[in-house]
């Protein structure tokens, strides 16, 4: 299987697929949970933990001449270690942030007398260590959100974006507006309200709401950035999961803001 | 600044991501997006500064609706790419700009310029890429509209070069690719692409290169200096490498 490494295919450095593993380390899942008010049981709320998942890629490596071995180890190793955004040919449209190892050689051997060219090149192996255990959308997505809620179609794991919220009337200070979290069944998982204390939001000015690093920044119309974290001042960060939905009837969660003038920017992600 | 993608899941801490070694890989769908500080930062590890002193109006999102992006917001926008998909482009009007502060030196490097048609192709003047300074004068180089066709110049702060596309400008929502190369002998070769149809080109005779772009001089998106010759166009991504141009290189997305 065609592997690229930023882009770049293992061919470009030598290296022809022989094998891939399964993904190993099954990953270890769970939830936190969230009681909601006039609900027996409980609801999934705010995130989902994932083990990091490995796989190990067996390749040839070619090289030029039976002394050429190690340079063509050392090259090949040094493009491809670290870091990178690996994608396979039958998804060419998700990448997998992965960190690559460097190469190592699991079949030598030493030349000799009788050896031919042809035996040359080198039987190599190398991980890839996926953190996340998912992949990602090639594509982020953004859309503009209302009152009554918009559908957010994710992958099967879950997605924190970031939300940007504006106004067409200024948000004054004391003022508390709220967005809300629901699953498609209409119940409200998750929501976060925010009572704007030291700053106005006026028409030009917006919020950001970084789900994944959870900040909460203040943007005013001439470019100044203010922590406003302190402004939330009821409910908690949430991520937006399709466990939440029906994603087999392609029927999602829905996000929707009190007031004013948002849109969600997220990209989807894949468990592995 | 972090290395996380910008919209995710829920992650885990990760190591480093491994910069490029392009002189300037911006793809809007790969950045670091710091809402703390407003800072992105490309994949070439450049940090990009973008601005914006008014509304846009009319950004679609993905599900074909509109909104309205408020100041210093990037307007980011779904747009058709090639009829199966959709494309996470960032739209900017005239009063749209990116600068990613460099201090590269003159020298054979090519690169490609992704966008989705918004407006600039009829005009005059409206510069969609440029490595020049505030004022925009002096050694440099820029892609920019000439009235009815695209246009590369490339200036050694002596004498100027330009090259022309030989065709009509793109439609409004057509796809294009920019793809160009200023040779070591500072001569341009300049590529356009509609919709993935057929490459048009232009060249020209060499110009000796300058030791150093003019003072100040910035990779800036949607504008030539400081506030000169804006454009209206949804841009997809901007590659700049060292070296002579590997087109089959250059096309792959990192």
């Amino acid at each position: 299987m065609p592997l690229s490494f930023d882009g770049v295919p293992a061919s470009a450095v030598g290296l022809s697929i022989a094998g891939l593993t399964r993904w190993l380390d099954a990953p270890v899942i769970r939830r936190e949970y969230t009681a909601v008010d006039g609900l027996y049981g409980a609801a999934p709320s705010m995130r989902r933990y994932s083990e990091p998942r490995e796989m190990i890629v067996n390749a040839w490596l070619s090289v030029a001449s039976l002394s050429a071995r190690m340079d063509a180890l050392t090259t090949a190793s040094n493009a491809l270690a670290g870091m990178r955004r690996v994608r396979t040919d039958d998804a060419p449209t998700r990448f997998m942030q992965c960190e690559v190892s460097p190469l190592r050689e699991v079949e030598s051997v030493s030349p000799k007398i009788a050896m031919t060219e042809t035996g040359k090149r080198l039987a190599v192996a190398f991980s890839l260590t996926n953190y996340h255990a998912v992949s990602f959308d090639e594509e982020p997505r953004i859309v503009a959100l209302d009152d009554v809620g918009v559908p957010i179609a994710v992958g099967s794991a879950p997605s924190a974006g970031v939300l940007f919220w504006g106004t067409s009337s200024t948000w004054s200070i004391g003022v508390s507006r709220t967005v809300s979290y629901y699953s498609n069944a209409g119940v409200l998982y998750g929501s976060m309200t925010l009572t704007a204390a030291d700053l106005s939001v006026g028409t030009g000015d917006h919020l950001e709401l970084d789900f994944a690093r959870r900040y909460i920044t203040h943007v005013d119309s001439g470019g100044t950035r203010t922590n406003v974290r302190s402004w939330l001042s009821a409910g908690g960060w949430f991520a937006v999961d399709a466990a939440d939905g029906d994603p087999a009837a392609a029927r999602w969660p829905r996000l929707a803001i009190s007031s004013g003038l948002a849109q969600y920017t997220y990209r989807r992600a894949w468990t592995l | 600044m972090s290395l996380m993608p910008p919209v995710g899941s829920v992650m885990s801490s990760v190591n480093l991501t491994v910069l490029c070694r392009d002189l300037l890989n911006f793809d809007c769908a790969d950045v670091a997006w710091d809402a703390d500080s407003g800072q992105f930062v490309d994949a070439s590890g450049h940090i990009g500064v973008f601005t914006r002193g008014a509304d846009l109006a009319s950004v679609q999102d993905v599900t074909g609706d509109t909104y309205t992006a408020q100041p210093r917001q990037p307007a980011w926008e779904m747009n058709d790419w090639n009829g199966t998909r959709d494309a996470f482009t960032c739209r900017m009007g005239t009063s749209d700009r990116f600068v990613f502060a460099t201090n590269v030196l003159p020298q054979a490097m090519h690169g490609l310029c992704e966008f989705v048609e918004a407006g600039s192709a009829n005009d005059s003047g409206e510069t969609l890429l440029a490595l020049t300074n505030d004022a925009a004068t002096g050694a440099g180089i820029y892609w920019a509209s000439g009235g009815s066709r695209y246009r590369m110049v490339y200036s050694n702060g002596i004498s100027d070069v330009q090259a022309d596309i030989p065709v009509t400008a793109p439609a409004i929502g057509a796809r294009v690719l920019f793809v160009w190369e200023l040779s070591a002998s500072g001569a341009l070769d300049f590529r356009q692409q509609v919709n993935g149809g057929t490459w048009r080109s232009d060249t020209t005779e060499s110009l000796s290169l300058p030791t150093a772009w003019a003072s100040g001089a910035s990779w800036r998106i949607n504008r030539r200096g400081a506030t000169a010759n804006p454009a209206e166009q949804a841009f997809r991504r901007v590659v700049v490498r060292a070296g002579p141009l590997d087109l089959d290189s250059l096309l792959l997305r990192r």
